[in-house]
């Protein structure tokens, strides 16, 4: 008895064989599908500002993961959030893969924000976010291709004098500037890592 | 000259002891800036112990310029702060101050924003109370997960 199962067994396997590989097949198919997917966002492109230490052109950087947000240093509630948002999920990526990471602010203030000061601001919360700007005028072309949204906003009777609305995403993006993934506004790290890890492997 | 002295301290427990019957001021903190910065905020906790609604309606504090109440509104994806006028605590309720909603403005800092140090603010309130308020400084994150443990 015990022969007749072990060449019923035998048989059963190798026909089970071509299914697990076609399933397998499929899955890894589909995985590959879904990154290509991604990198069809058709927003982002490729720049160049100005920072502190000098022009700043993101395709000069081959192999690098750019973690972009647009905002100000003005802002006292939600730039700094989402800021210590990316340093908080870069600090949990391990340190070989860490390297990859590059991250930017840039900032639709041009106005009020200085290089220094942008380059004082954003060393506070990472050594590996570096801040940009340039003219109102390429800031707000750049902005439209990354669908990235802002206004001033006059606040009228408020020492601020004015504050600027604006959209608060990540956009990931690989070296040529096309968008990978993008990251809503949120008080944790948690979504931000998850993108960052996908993208990473 | 004792009749004096005796008036002036009832003159300044007076408005202590009101706002430590009304509001009381949970886990307040001013957020650590990088240096340079001019603007930061103030985030706590507003629990109204009284059975009457009472607003917060202005705050002031040596180490800004200016201090002004501001909030957030997200109109389609969009994220606005302006300025309010009051923040309203319900009776027998609480309003909580944190990132993205309510927050205590401090404009034009006069000093730089270090964690580990202490801030005070005078916080008015519309039924005529007043309370000074010492807070720590904390690094935003540290901050926000003391929010999320409510």
């Amino acid at each position: 008895m015990l022969d007749s199962f072990k060449k019923h067994f035998f048989k059963a396997f190798l026909m089970l064989l071509p299914v697990v590989a076609l399933v397998a097949g499929m899955e890894i198919y589909q995985k590959s599908q879904m990154k290509n997917a991604a990198k069809m966002m058709q927003i982002g492109g490729d720049f160049t500002l100005q920072s502190a230490d000098g022009p700043f052109t993101l395709s000069a950087r081959p192999g690098k993961l750019n973690v972009i947000y647009f905002g100000y240093t003005q802002c006292p509630d939600v730039c700094p959030t989402s800021l210590s948002v990316m340093a908080h999920a870069f600090k949990q990526i391990p340190e070989n893969q860490r390297t990859k990471l590059q991250g930017i602010l840039i900032s639709v203030d041009p106005e009020r924000d200085t290089l220094q000061h942008l380059k004082n601001y954003t060393q506070f919360f990472h050594p590996q976010i570096i801040g940009l700007t340039d003219t109102p005028e390429k800031i707000l072309a750049l902005s439209r291709k990354y669908g990235a949204f802002y206004q001033k906003a006059q606040i009228d009777n408020s020492a601020m004098g004015y504050t600027i609305d604006h959209t608060s995403m990540f956009y990931l993006t690989n070296d040529k500037g096309e968008v990978l993934e993008t990251v809503n506004h949120s008080a944790s790290p948690d979504a931000l890592l998850e993108a960052l890890k996908r993208q990473l492997d | 000259m004792k009749k004096w002295l005796t008036a002036l301290i009832f003159a300044l427990i007076t408005p202590m002891a009101l706002a430590a019957n009304t509001v009381d001021v949970v886990n307040p903190y001013a957020r650590a800036v990088p240096p340079g910065q001019t603007n930061s905020a103030i985030f706590m906790m507003l629990k109204n112990k009284s059975a009457k609604e009472v607003s917060l309606i202005r705050a002031q504090s040596g180490v800004a310029e200016t201090v002004e109440l501001h909030t957030h509104t997200m109109d389609q994806g969009v994220m606005k702060m302006r300025q309010v006028s009051e923040i309203r605590i319900p009776g027998n309720g609480m309003t909580h101050l944190k990132p993205g909603g309510y927050h205590i403005m401090l404009i034009g800092l006069k000093q730089n924003l270090f964690e580990g140090q202490k801030v005070s603010v005078k916080l008015y309130f519309s039924n005529g109370s007043m309370a000074v308020v010492e807070m720590p400084i904390k690094k935003v994150m540290a901050g926000m997960k003391q929010h999320a443990a409510h």
